[in-house]
């Protein structure tokens, strides 16, 4: 049985007239076991490969031996099916045309869906919204599922289809499954590539040689095995004239949560968080409250983690009114530290948008921006990502210029990237 | 507020004057409050009885303590009380004009006043006359139907109940201790309790407003046949750790030991019984002192300490006890208020030689006290007296938390006067006392309060 704790880290003292409380809540999930074995219900899996034109040739091949690899990652007893899309998506595996369309993986489906996956050939275009679309009426037809996740795999941008098509396909998608989305080369999209996956729950990366294809699936697939917990909600509390500023993940990646509560009663907002392995995530609450006198001392927030209608763990954030500037002065250091990493992401797309749009100067600016705070964050990844699209004149204080010979992909690397957090040095 | 002992460096923080929970302290008028933590039994034998020749002298038992010697048992137990006993014994006629004989206030334990104090007030008329070996309706009582006692619940270190009751909005508490409405932090049983073991005693301990942990403690016992009563208060010291279960552990413990060890249906002469009071006082002051001990963390660098406060009520008369600076009142409804307990404390000191009393009260380490239960306590020795009572009255057993808002009698027995004027007919203790926490936050709360009343008659041909 999966066990989760809370920690939270704040200042709980705000100065007279003070009403802003930020926190850092820590969830940490253990024993969480395999998908499909607590007991909670079955799980599914779907893979989607991009089986386009542009995948001729060693992608394909190498995007065929990744599937297969997913195959044999898949857990026996779970539900599963592998799409093949173009303009249109296929149901490659299992074959049939009405029912159930998944099964479940025992030995011999896994043999037939390796041979109809050595059967794939590269043709036709690109529709995205479509193969997600598929995906979603494929888990919908098992019922009683509890975990469902598919991988996508693309190696373009979705040409097929409007923005909007993709759009409103991506928001039926929404709650249906989690969906971690990999882009081969560097000619797909990642503000694309990441609307899906933000909405879906999950994570979104560049896969720059196709050769790394099956270990990158594998590594996916035994992931999305080892989240015991099926499915999880954020509850954030506060009391009655509160007003939540935001609620965001901050660590692995940073999140936006705040737009995607439901009201659970008037005083709860419910955020979904999907599946659960044995991890910590973060979260930044921060709550707007009518101040009250000095000395007064009131709860903000009630953070929870809930599987179903139980609450599994509950962190408190609390506020206290004191006049005395040496307690409300300090801000939190891991509210600061992700203050920094929040900002970081920020700057680092914004100022690939600008470069993106020939605004060098914007883009030198904020790509300085991220340059320093990466540096002050101690976020290596992003400092070493950076060192390949500006030259760093002075960290400290965020001197750049843009490299003229950046390479694509080391760009894109940097944007999937640029929502991966560190977490605070102890 | 005690915040410290001598020996305990106080924090320095920064005040600010529009924080009611930040107290400015003035700046010290006496160096004796800092000197004090070395010498501080020969300072307090110093200044406590600056006048050798006015002490009695001391018996070998308490060498070590000048200040002690009256505390001794034989003294107590000589100590007259009524005019119509026996002569008095020869340490209080060599001390003539400290304590009269017949003086409803006079302490029989202890040295009871400096030589600068003002004398005590005349005897009031009517208490000479009561024949003392007599004994009242309720003693005799006693052998045939023993009151039924009352024993508290045993009070939680943490935790709330869940079903408890928002006191901002209504709503109800979480078991986190917040509300679910309003989010309003919901007092703790520790941060809160208040025990009426009869109709006529009750009492609230209280967190107040700036604290973050209730160091005070209160445990009470009372039966209704024979009208009996043992009251209890202790104020841990804020500086020292562990303070907030070792108060506890010490109060209740003093209560037990207290309402175990005085004697019932005593029908011998009042000096005996004031002397078997007073044995029952020390035996309570001991076992609250080994409660405190034993609540305190073996490694402890700062071990737990608090004060003492104590009254046991029976044949109209209230036996006292007192260690640091919490108090015991007497404030009738007609007559004179009167404070039985006299702090040890540096404030006291102060006032000792000459300082008024809301002046060395105001001053820095005032609340600095010199007496106190716990390990590093040299000599948990009490002051103890007895009260003879007249008339209709309430009996008052509290800390500083209250008595910083109103330290003289008077003060004090008007705002309890105000306070049960707006509801006059229910002058009920329990929420009475409730009403002076109440009225103690409304002054800032600046310390934990507790407030232990009892509702006394007098004589039968007096109420």
């Amino acid at each position: 049985m999966a066990t989760f704790s809370t920690a939270v880290y704040q200042n709980e003292f705000l100065p007279d007239q003070g009403t802003d409380v930020h926190a850092i809540v820590t969830v940490s999930c253990a024993d969480a076991g395999a998908a499909g074995q607590s007991g909670q219900g079955e799980v599914g899996e779907i893979v989607v490969v991009d089986t386009s034109g542009s995948m001729i040739g060693p992608r394909i091949e190498m995007a065929k031996l990744a599937a297969q690899t997913a195959c044999d990652a898949i857990l026996d007893g779970t539900w599963f099916a592998i799409v093949a899309g173009t303009h249109q998506a296929f149901l490659a595996y299992p074959r049939v045309t009405s029912g159930p369309g998944m099964v479940r993986m025992n030995p011999q489906t896994r043999q037939e869906a390796k041979r109809a996956i050595a059967a794939f050939r590269a043709d036709g275009g690109t529709a995205i919204g479509a193969w997600l679309l598929l995906t979603r009426q494929l888990f919908a037809s098992v019922p009683g599922l509890v975990g469902r996740h598919a991988i996508v795999l693309t190696d373009g941008e979705d040409y097929n289809e409007t923005p909007t098509q993709l759009d409103q396909a991506i928001r039926q998608c929404i709650g249906q499954f989690q969906a971690d989305c990999r882009g081969i080369g560097v000619d797909w999209k990642v503000s694309q590539a990441r609307k899906i996956a933000q909405a879906l729950l999950g994570s979104v990366d560049i896969i720059p040689d196709a050769r790394d294809l099956p270990q990158v699936l594998g590594t996916l697939i035994r992931q999305a095995m080892s989240r015991g917990v099926a499915d999880a909600q954020l509850r954030v509390w506060t009391p009655q004239d509160a007003q939540i500023l935001f609620v965001r993940q901050v660590s692995p990646t940073v999140e936006d949560l705040t737009h995607r509560g439901q009201a659970l009663n008037p005083l709860t907002q419910g955020y979904p968080t999907g599946a659960w392995g044995d991890e910590t995530r973060d979260y930044h609450v921060a709550v707007r409250l009518p101040a009250k006198a000095v000395g007064q001392e009131q709860l903000a927030a009630r953070v929870q983690l809930a599987v179903g209608a139980q609450i599994l763990t509950q962190g408190l954030v609390k506020a206290r009114w004191s006049n005395d500037p040496t307690l409300t002065a300090q801000i939190s250091p891991q509210v600061a530290h992700y203050t920094g990493q929040t900002e970081l992401a920020v700057a680092i797309q914004e100022g690939l948008a600008a470069r993106a749009a020939g605004d060098d100067r914007t883009a030198t600016r904020r790509l300085g921006r991220a340059v320093q705070l990466a540096a002050r964050t101690g976020n290596a990844e992003a400092t070493s990502k950076l060192q390949r699209v500006v030259d760093v004149a002075d960290a400290a204080t965020g001197t750049v210029r843009l490299r003229r010979d950046i390479d694509k992909a080391d760009e894109m690397a940097l944007d999937t990237a640029s929502t991966k957090t560190t977490r605070i040095r102890a | 507020m005690t915040d410290a002992r001598p020996d305990a460096a106080r924090p320095q923080t920064v005040p600010s004057p529009a924080d009611p929970c930040l107290k400015p302290d003035p700046p010290l008028p006496d160096r004796r409050a800092t000197s004090g933590g070395s010498g501080l039994n020969a300072a307090e034998a110093a200044d406590d009885i600056p006048t050798a020749p006015l002490a009695p002298p001391p018996p070998p038992d308490a060498a070590t303590a000048p200040s002690q010697t009256t505390a001794d048992p034989t003294v107590a137990a000589d100590t007259p009380t009524v005019p119509l006993n026996p002569p008095p014994p020869r340490n209080l006629t060599a001390a003539p004009g400290q304590t009269s004989p017949d003086d409803d206030t006079s302490p029989d334990d202890d040295i009871p006043t400096a030589p600068l104090s003002p004398p005590p007030p005349p005897r009031r008329s009517g208490r000479a006359a009561r024949p003392a070996d007599v004994p009242t309706a309720p003693l005799t009582d006693a052998a045939a139907s023993p009151g039924v006692v009352w024993r508290p619940e045993p009070v939680a270190a943490l935790g709330h109940p869940g079903s408890a009751t928002c006191a901002q909005c209504g709503a109800v508490v979480d078991p986190d201790g917040y509300c679910t409405q309003c989010g309003s932090r919901a007092k703790s049983p520790r941060e809160h309790y208040a025990q009426a073991p009869a109709a006529w005693v009750a009492g609230v301990c209280d967190i107040g407003l700036c604290h973050r942990h209730n160091e005070d403690a209160l445990a009470l016992r009372a039966s209704d046949s024979p009208r009996r009563a043992a009251l209890v208060v202790c104020d841990g010291v804020t500086t020292s750790q562990d303070s907030g279960q070792a108060s506890l552990a010490g109060a209740e413990a003093g209560a037990e030991a207290l309402w175990l060890a005085s004697p019932q249906g005593l029908s011998g002469i009042p000096t005996s019984a004031a002397a078997a009071m007073a044995q029952a006082l020390r035996a309570a002051v001991r076992a609250a002192d080994a409660a405190v001990v034993a609540a305190t963390a073996p490694d402890s660098p700062n071990p737990a300490s608090a004060t003492l406060a104590a009254a046991l009520v029976a044949d109209d008369t209230i036996h006292w006890a007192n260690l640091g600076d919490s108090r015991v009142y007497w404030l009738p409804q007609t007559g004179q208020p009167v404070q039985l307990s006299r702090d040890h404390s540096l404030a006291q000191l102060q006032i000792d030689e000459g300082v008024p009393r809301d002046q060395a009260e105001a001053s820095a380490g005032a609340h600095t006290i010199t007496r106190w239960l716990g390990r590093d306590s040299a000599q948990p020795a009490p002051s103890l007296g007895h009260h003879l009572v007249e008339a209709p009255g309430w009996l008052l057993v509290c800390t500083d938390g209250l008595w910083n808002y109103a330290s003289e009698p008077a003060a004090l027995a008007a705002v309890l006067e105000d306070l049960g004027r707006r509801q006059p007919a229910t002058a009920e203790p329990l929420a009475l006392a409730q009403r002076l926490v109440e009225w103690a936050d409304q002054q800032g709360g600046h310390d934990n309060v507790t407030v232990a009343l009892a509702r006394l008659d007098g004589p039968p041909d007096n109420s």
